[in-house]
């Protein structure tokens, strides 16, 4: 054999895929542990659907206590992910990380009936939004909080119609306000062909949900003294019909 | 937490009495937007929206910038296919034509590729990683043919990483266009490349590219040890900006990144005396992999020219330091061999994109090989001009057991 070829380099380069597999591997059960806990958090928040609205206060804190667990297995992945190769691992707890922003976007709307602000946020998982545009250590994307929130609006349209079953009439307008504040916020954004832009086209179909909530308690007036009157209804019903 | 010396932040670490309000100008951006954000939904929107917009204008230059870096390496290719083998020897090298447009595309490319490791850095490599494989891949291609055909040898991945270390000034960071533009004619930026010694890079780098070729890539190899300090080639890769190690000025490690190959841009960088940062762009191994098996694609087509010759006794070479064509197949033969050989030590998933070209490397290597065998078996029943129209044209080549060859090859060069 002619020494043409460094075998050394192959050799070496074998190494560098092998130790590129561990940390893979490392970080994906690092994930199924988010995973895990997320939907410990995902089924105690699945009983907002079924409760009373005096019971919500006590079903957010149950899941505020797993919220820990969660600020745990995200300090574990930190630890994983090599400086500056945020991106390389990026896909394999994407998924996760963006329902765990959703969890905390919907506890934090239980508890005020507000967006989740982005310190809330980092609050929530101890770890930073990236809002520089440059990830150095582990931080939370901007994309994955804003699929959490377009993941809320779908939950919220849920709880809309639930909350009439359950008898209270007014959480329905209320929800309708609020995702119409929400989308139009995300009509700001100039969204690329990519997941987000699909998913944020999933959200008129959610506000058109709660609208015709609203439209069939209002038209059976079960809700004019909750609401201030005029445009809110109004103009739900205009759109209703179209 | 491998890669230690990774650690200096992906902001730009200027010289250090840059460095503080470089750094402060970075952070602060996120921190003013923090600042302002929970007012509104509305507002924050706003400021998500300009996050969201300066990653897509990002991955779109660099998009743009790969595309044209595509491009060049491709002509590089061709350029490299017109030379003759005698072009390669250092006393011709200067006054081959094909090689003198080789080395300019080479330049263009370096300043593209200038150009995208500003938007590369730090862990923008890896996010961006995609959009700039297929430059990456077609280059090592072009490189690596190139120094096969001048060494004899594989290119090692260090010194390919040695031509994608930048000096870069603060104004081509603010302004890229300085270095050049993209989506333009080939040269069009030059001109407008005064003043910053790293603009002037490709320019400086093309006419030592006209000194002896060769013994500027004797110095390749040793180069990176310089700027990437204790990066073995197992290292993780990634863009990162290297400061002057904390020493007075870059005027300390300017000098010695050019000496190897930038004498004349040394006193242009004194006197603009504006900090320049270390911009160095790796090569990951999975690029470098899947730009040799492209690479065996081009030495399929260049061994199959080469037994054409062959068979034209009018252009056997007199210079006695040129092998025979004959010679020179067997040679390429071997060299593609111990390649495969390579590849084959690899522990491969069928996912793997490498995968798929080492079906391409093994039709190459097989075609060479069936070449040889119909040069050998039918060489004595036709005259060696037939025969050689013959091979040019597939015929020897397909044989009947491989069939199709022309449109594989087409399919090589797609890649």
């Amino acid at each position: 054999m002619s020494n043409a070829v460094d075998l050394g380099f192959f050799d070496a380069i074998q190494a560098s895929m092998e130790n590129e597999a561990t940390t893979k591997d490392n970080i994906r059960s690092a994930v199924r542990e988010l995973d895990r806990t997320n939907r410990n958090i995902t089924a105690v928040l699945n009983r907002v659907h079924s409760s009373s609205k005096d019971q919500v206060p006590a079903l957010c804190a149950q899941a505020r206590i797993y919220f820990s667990d969660i600020q745990t297995h995200i300090s574990d992945l930190t630890k994983l992910v090599p400086t500056h190769q945020y991106y390389k691992y990026n896909g394999l707890w994407s998924g996760p990380m963006q329902q765990a922003c959703f969890l905390a976007t919907l506890t934090m709307y239980l508890e005020h009936e507000r967006l989740i602000t982005v310190e809330e946020l980092e609050g929530f998982f101890a770890v930073k939004v990236d809002l520089d545009n440059n990830i150095t250590d582990f931080q939370i994307s901007v994309e994955e909080f804003l699929h959490g929130v377009v993941s809320l609006t779908n939950e919220l349209s849920r709880l809309a119609v639930n909350a009439v079953t359950s008898g209270d009439f007014s959480r329905p307008v209320r929800i309708g306000k609020f995702l119409k504040e929400l989308y139009s916020g995300f009509q700001l954004l100039n969204l690329k062909n990519d997941s987000l832009r699909k998913r944020f086209d999933g959200i008129k179909y959610d506000i058109k949900k709660v609208e015709e909530i609203i439209y069939d308690l209002t038209v059976r007036k079960l809700i004019v003294a909750n609401t201030e009157p005029g445009q809110d209804i109004a103009s739900t019903g205009a759109e209703v019909q179209v | 937490m491998e890669d230690v010396h990774m650690e200096t932040p992906p902001t730009l670490l200027v010289e250090p009495a840059e460095s503080p309000l470089a750094a402060q100008k970075h952070k602060s951006k996120g921190d003013i937007i923090r600042s302002n954000l929970g007012k509104s939904t509305v507002q924050d929107f706003g400021y998500f929206r300009d996050i969201l917009e300066e990653h897509h204008d990002r991955r779109e230059r660099i998009i743009k910038a790969s595309r044209d870096i595509n491009n060049f390496s491709k002509k590089m290719i061709f350029a490299l296919h017109r030379a003759e083998p005698k072009d390669y020897l250092p006393q011709f090298s200067a006054t081959s034509e094909a090689l003198i447009e080789f080395k300019e595309k080479h330049a263009t490319v370096l300043k593209l590729f200038h150009r995208v490791a500003i938007d590369l850095q730090g862990s923008n490599y890896y996010r961006y990683q995609r959009s700039v494989s297929g430059a990456f891949q077609e280059y090592i291609e072009a490189m690596t043919l190139e120094y096969y055909l001048v060494h004899g040898k594989l290119m090692p991945k260090n010194a390919l990483e040695a031509d994608l270390v930048f000096t870069t000034t603060p104004e081509q960071i603010s302004n890229p266009d300085l270095i050049i533009a993209i989506g333009q004619s080939p040269f069009g930026g030059e001109g407008r490349s005064g003043g910053g010694g790293g603009g002037q890079r490709g320019k400086f780098n093309k006419d030592s590219r006209k000194r002896p070729y060769n013994k500027d890539r004797e110095d390749a190899p040793k180069r990176p040890a310089n700027a990437i300090p204790a990066d073995g080639p197992t290292s993780q890769p990634s863009a990162s900006t290297s400061a002057a190690d904390g020493s007075p000025s870059t005027a300390l490690i300017s000098p010695m990144i050019m000496e190897t190959d930038q004498i004349p841009s040394a006193p242009a960088a004194a006197a603009t005396s504006s900090p320049t940062v270390q911009i160095v762009l790796e090569v990951t191994d999975e690029d470098y992999l899947l730009g040799i098996a492209d690479l065996t694609g081009e030495l399929m087509r260049l061994a199959i020219n080469t037994l054409g010759q062959s068979l034209m006794p009018t252009l056997q070479e007199e210079d006695a330091s040129i092998l025979s064509p004959e010679k020179r197949v067997q040679h390429i033969l071997q060299f593609l061999r111990d390649i495969k050989s390579g590849f084959d030590g690899l522990s491969l998933t069928k996912m793997s994109p490498i995968s798929k070209k080492m079906a391409v490397l093994r039709q190459s290597l097989q075609k060479i090989e069936f070449a040889c065998y119909n040069v050998k078996v039918r060489g004595a029943e036709y005259p060696p001009e037939v025969l050689r129209q013959m091979l040019v044209s597939g015929q020897v080549l397909g044989g009947g057991g491989g069939g199709g060859d022309s449109s594989t090859a087409g399919n090589e060069d797609e890649e």
